[in-house]
């Protein structure tokens, strides 16, 4: 696989990793409203 | 505050600003001061973004938040993560292939001269403003809880500073931001083990946040929804977080240069991206933990004596004034109210511990009822301030938390406290100093100046600079003393500005077919547009971000239909 693929590969690795922590909080959030309201 | 809290305060203080000064060794260039010649590595850039963002404010209005209006706060802070991921996608990329000081010498190579200096001034005079209104803002708390005097306190808050980020640079405000969120960060831990540690006996974590959760503080999702309808005006929920939120996050990190400048410093791309990246996996959780501490404070204060206005100085106005009488019985029923209150909520920890449903029940409905009365005797206090002081002076939320530490947390923990608001001052002013003075050497002194400058003279220029608007700032904070708090005026100058800014760099980026004329045009429209609204109380601030943005764009796509393409620029 050339560089520029792998270097993109990596990066969009980490975008999903932050995008999908947040989506993961914002449901532990609301569980957590829920769980203790 | 007692003998060791004022050793800890001093001996803290004094400490950072000589490991600031030994840190200070930098190349005598331009690179060298404002980019601590692009060496960084990411963990530093990410703990510097981290301390240029979070005030002394942050860390004593958050809880004070969570306390009165409960933990929705944090959502502000969703769209954050989302607005890195574009940052890093399409913004640094940019401004590293450039090599760029300032985010705004973009802006001349995309468009002309007046697009960069127009936007360059907006950023001088938001930033400029904002940042010695934080000087002044946590000064007013720390004088009016502690007594000192107000000059004194802004001179020590906004000056000491001004030695190693004079001296030494963008280095040396990253290398104290390190150990500044190191201490923060150590004294909220401490203060928050020792707020459960003191609750009574039997009472521990879990109960605390069944008591504040039942009260309504932990309402950490909220959808800004009522009777059916979307309130534009709820400052936050959900929707205003990750939308509002994303292009406050986007233009602040993206295009103020108070930040841009923290993630230029670093030696590769990658390394830019991975600080930015981390902190929008922090700074989420980061915030959640400082407003649960806020929480907790809330369930500590149902089991023990809390005022009924947590800021004494206008307190003892009134008290002073014909409406004594008022407020001592005032006082008198709300000392009855705190001993009932007490007993149902130790019946409610007994009751959800012995798994008695109805019980529970019964004790709920009674925390509600002595909590709206107690909110009810709160109000009629506040109004009794407004009415004898000042309207600006009835809010007493940046008070909570400060007041908590000093009547509760033992000695030495306050001198600890006392200096973390100091440490995390010092943290986002130092880099905003080194970020103006960036701005008004590059973009304006040595771009508008006919004189020929070596290295030497620039690195001298540029600290001047720094020194220039280090004492601009302190003045600011002394002009404004007196002025009641201002804690939301930083962030209605940053909402301001910030959404127009955005909407210049989008343009820049993405409609490559407009050019300066009409993005200038279009940026002066947009403020109208902003300013507009926000004086006819339309929308909450954090909105006029996006409609700020959005204005740039759309006027701009309509002007450059009037006007002719741009030629080899993009």
């Amino acid at each position: 696989m050339p560089t520029r693929d792998k270097d993109k590969k990596y990066w969009t690795r980490w975008y999903g990793w932050v995008i999908g922590l947040l989506v993961t909080e914002i449901i532990l959030f609301a569980l957590f409203t829920r769980h203790f309201s | 505050m007692r003998p060791l809290d004022w050793a800890i305060l001093i001996l803290t203080l004094a400490g950072t600003t000589l490991y600031g000064l030994y840190k200070s060794r930098t190349r005598r260039t331009l690179d060298g001061y404002f980019l601590g010649d692009r060496e960084m590595p990411w963990y530093l850039v990410l703990l510097s973004i981290v301390g240029t963002q979070a005030s002394a404010i942050t860390f004593l209005s958050a809880p004070g938040q969570a306390y009165t209006d409960g933990m929705r706060f944090v959502q502000y802070y969703f769209g954050l993560p989302i607005a890195m991921v574009v940052v890093s996608i399409g913004f640094v990329p940019l401004f590293h292939r450039l090599r760029l000081y300032t985010a705004y010498e973009y802006l001349e190579q995309r468009f002309d001269v007046p697009t960069r200096t127009l936007v360059s001034l907006l950023f001088l005079l938001s930033r400029g403003l904002s940042t010695g209104i934080s000087v002044y803002a946590p000064s007013i708390i720390l004088s009016s809880l502690l007594g000192w005097n107000i000059y004194l306190t802004n001179i020590i808050m906004g000056g000491v500073l001004i030695i190693y980020t004079v001296t030494g640079g963008a280095k040396a405000v990253a290398h104290t931001q390190k150990l500044q969120m190191i201490i923060v960060f150590t004294g909220l831990f401490l203060a928050g083990w020792m707020t459960v540690h003191m609750l009574p006996e039997g009472v521990g974590f879990a109960d605390a946040l069944h008591i504040s959760g039942r009260m309504g503080k932990l309402n950490v999702i909220t959808t800004g929804f009522e009777k059916g309808a979307f309130d534009w005006k709820d400052r936050y929920n959900i929707f205003s977080g990750i939308i509002g939120g994303f292009f406050l996050a986007l233009s602040y990190f993206g295009t103020d240069q108070s930040q841009v400048g923290r993630y230029l410093t670093t030696k590769t791309l990658s390394e830019s991206r991975i600080g930015l990246l981390m902190n929008g996996v922090v700074k989420v959780p980061m915030q959640f933990l400082i407003l649960l501490l806020g929480a907790l404070v809330f369930s500590f204060y149902q089991f023990n004596s809390s005022p009924l206005f947590y800021n004494d100085v206008p307190l003892q106005k009134v008290r002073m004034s014909d409406y004594g009488d008022s407020l001592k019985g005032i006082e008198t029923a709300h000392h009855l109210l705190e001993e009932s209150k007490k007993s149902v909520v130790s019946r409610f920890v007994k009751a959800r511990k012995a798994g008695d449903p109805l019980t529970v029940d019964l004790a709920v409905g009674q925390m509600d009822s002595l909590q709206r009365v107690e909110e009810g005797m709160r109000s009629e206090v506040r109004g009794l301030i407004v009415k004898k002081v000042s309207k600006s002076e009835s809010n007493d939320t940046n008070y909570i938390f400060l007041h908590f530490v000093m009547d509760n947390l033992p000695v030495g923990l306050v001198g600890l406290l006392i200096a973390v608001i100091f440490l995390a001052s010092w943290g986002s002013i130092a880099a905003a100093l080194n970020s103006l003075a960036s701005a008004s050497v590059v973009d304006l002194h040595l771009r508008f100046s006919k004189k020929e400058r070596n290295d030497g003279q620039q690195y001298v220029l540029s600290r001047w600079y720094t020194f220039g608007w280090g004492v601009f700032c302190i003045v600011v904070a002394m002009f404004v003393t007196g002025m009641g708090s201002l804690i939301e005026a930083v962030n209605v100058l940053g909402s301001w500005f910030y959404g127009v800014i955005l909407g210049v760099f989008l343009v820049g980026f993405y409609r490559k077919r407009i050019g300066g004329r009409a993005v200038f045009w279009a940026a002066l429209a947009g403020e109208a547009i902003v300013m507009g609204l926000y004086f006819m109380d339309v929308f909450g601030w954090l909105w006029l971000n996006a409609i700020g943005a959005i204005s740039v764009i759309t006027f701009a796509e309509i002007l450059q239909l009037a006007l002719p393409r741009p030629k080899g620029r993009g």
